[in-house]
């Protein structure tokens, strides 16, 4: 009982340190450390990831989209969640068909015939955003090691995203969540790997251009990492035009 | 008397209306002319990668304000620098700009830009909206272009590709160069990007 006093006391007081931020331009608080986590984490990809999504992307097409697709469908249960959390209710009774179906008849997820059954694709939900919706601030700017660039408000929605994920709850540790069963951590983790590695591999060409023409690398990534979240949260719209419209 | 001056606020209007509206669609036929022009050059077999650079970087000088983009992307360093800083940086910055455009659309061949809309934001500036379409598997991505009148010819101050605004970025990294090496520094860095490119 003491314990989830604390930490409701622990969640009230991050979320009054954040909405103070709300709509404040992110700082980048620690840049020597995030510098560093930044030229670690480059390393790590030109070693490690990059190479792996090379190999990945060799893979025959029909392969690579079986793959993506069935990633796709586990993310529905982080997106579904935050979409009813948003008041998203038409997309979350949309996606939710489109789990369902996906899973039985698409099995598990592999093929996708409920964009064929005219179930729209929406745009990717998780707590990070839903935090940012419901008017919580960035916070600062992080690197993360090995994750990459977040915020504060980011890195405490990426907990949210594992820890009340249904996928990870029925895969890791020993609960048995799923009828009954557990999948086993491989099963997360492999998913998680699958995941990350068709992102990386679909983005080989962005990334090589970004680095080749950025003259400050570093600040190009946290400015669309920024801009892209506030895309993401704000569904589309912008605050940019009155800076521009007085633009001379 | 009432009855002439009706008439006369509708023509004024009506024409008001007109002038606003030829805005609009002036700007959307600049993006969709100047998108299939570089589309043009980029897939052309018949010149080699140096004239294609060359092609697309009049191309971008002819349509872009790159002064107005180097203005914005100084930020509030603008004021802390003197004018022939001002002067140096704008004349280096207008050989990265192009240099960095020209080097980012050499892989544009494979894509369709359809222009879907614009709507006007104030007196000079409307944003055009379009959509990428990729030729090889259907994919949609959304571009804004904030496209604005000075002494009566359309320029383009900015590209927005699903939210990510190319101005913007830059602004970033200009800022952070300036904030940890200097005006110097910042010269040095966009000088040595041209050598490279």
């Amino acid at each position: 009982m003491k314990k989830n006093y604390l930490f409701i006391i622990a969640i009230t007081f991050l979320l009054n340190l954040f909405s103070s931020m709300a709509y404040s331009k992110p700082k980048d608080c620690f840049e020597t450390v995030n510098r560093a986590f930044f030229s670690f984490n480059m390393g790590l990809d030109k070693v490690v990831f990059k190479p792996i999504a090379k190999g990945y992307s060799y893979l025959p097409n029909p392969v690579k989209k079986g793959v993506k697709n069935a990633t796709n469908n586990v993310s529905y249960l982080v997106q579904i969640p935050n979409q009813f959390l948003q008041g998203k209710f038409k997309q979350g009774v949309n996606d939710t068909g489109r789990f369902l179906m996906n899973t039985t008849v698409g099995i598990l997820g592999l093929f996708d015939p409920a964009s064929k059954l005219g179930f729209e694709k929406n745009e990717n939900e998780d707590y990070g955003q839903t935090l940012g919706s419901w008017g919580v601030g960035h916070g600062c700017y992080i690197v993360l090691p090995v994750l990459g660039p977040a915020t504060l408000r980011d890195t405490v929605g990426k907990v949210g995203n594992m820890l009340l994920d249904p996928f990870y709850l029925s895969t890791v540790g020993d609960k048995e969540m799923l009828l009954g069963n557990n999948l086993g951590d491989g099963t997360y983790w492999g998913e998680t790997a699958l995941d990350k590695t068709n992102w990386r591999a679909e983005n080989i060409s962005t990334l090589d251009d970004l680095e080749k023409n950025s003259v400050d690398l570093y600040a190009s990534v946290r400015s669309l990492y920024l801009q892209r979240r506030d895309y993401l949260t704000q569904d589309g719209s912008s605050n940019d035009e009155e800076e521009w419209k007085d633009f001379k | 008397m009432l009855k002439k001056i009706i008439i006369n606020n509708i023509v004024v209007l009506f024409f008001f209306t007109l002038k606003a509206f030829a805005f609009e669609e002036n700007a959307k036929q600049l993006i969709q002319i100047t998108t299939e022009n570089a589309k043009k050059i980029a897939i052309s077999s018949e010149i080699t990668i140096q004239d294609k650079k060359n092609k697309i970087e009049n191309i971008a000088l002819n349509v872009v304000d790159v002064d107005g983009l180097a203005r914005f992307t100084l930020g509030s360093h603008k004021k802390n620098l003197n004018d022939n800083q001002l002067k140096k940086y704008y004349k280096t910055f207008r050989v990265f700009f192009v240099k960095n455009i020209s080097s980012r659309l050499q892989n544009y061949s494979n894509q369709n830009i359809m222009v879907t809309g614009a709507k006007k934001i104030s007196q000079n500036y409307v944003l055009v909206n379009s959509k990428m379409i990729s030729e090889k598997d259907n994919q949609k991505i959304n571009i804004d272009w904030r496209v604005f009148k000075i002494k009566e010819k359309l320029v383009i101050r900015d590209l927005v590709v699903e939210g990510l605004s190319l101005a913007k970025t830059q602004r970033e990294e200009i800022n952070s160069i300036i904030a940890t090496k200097g005006f110097d520094g910042l010269i040095s860095n966009l000088n040595d990007y041209i050598s490279k490119n």
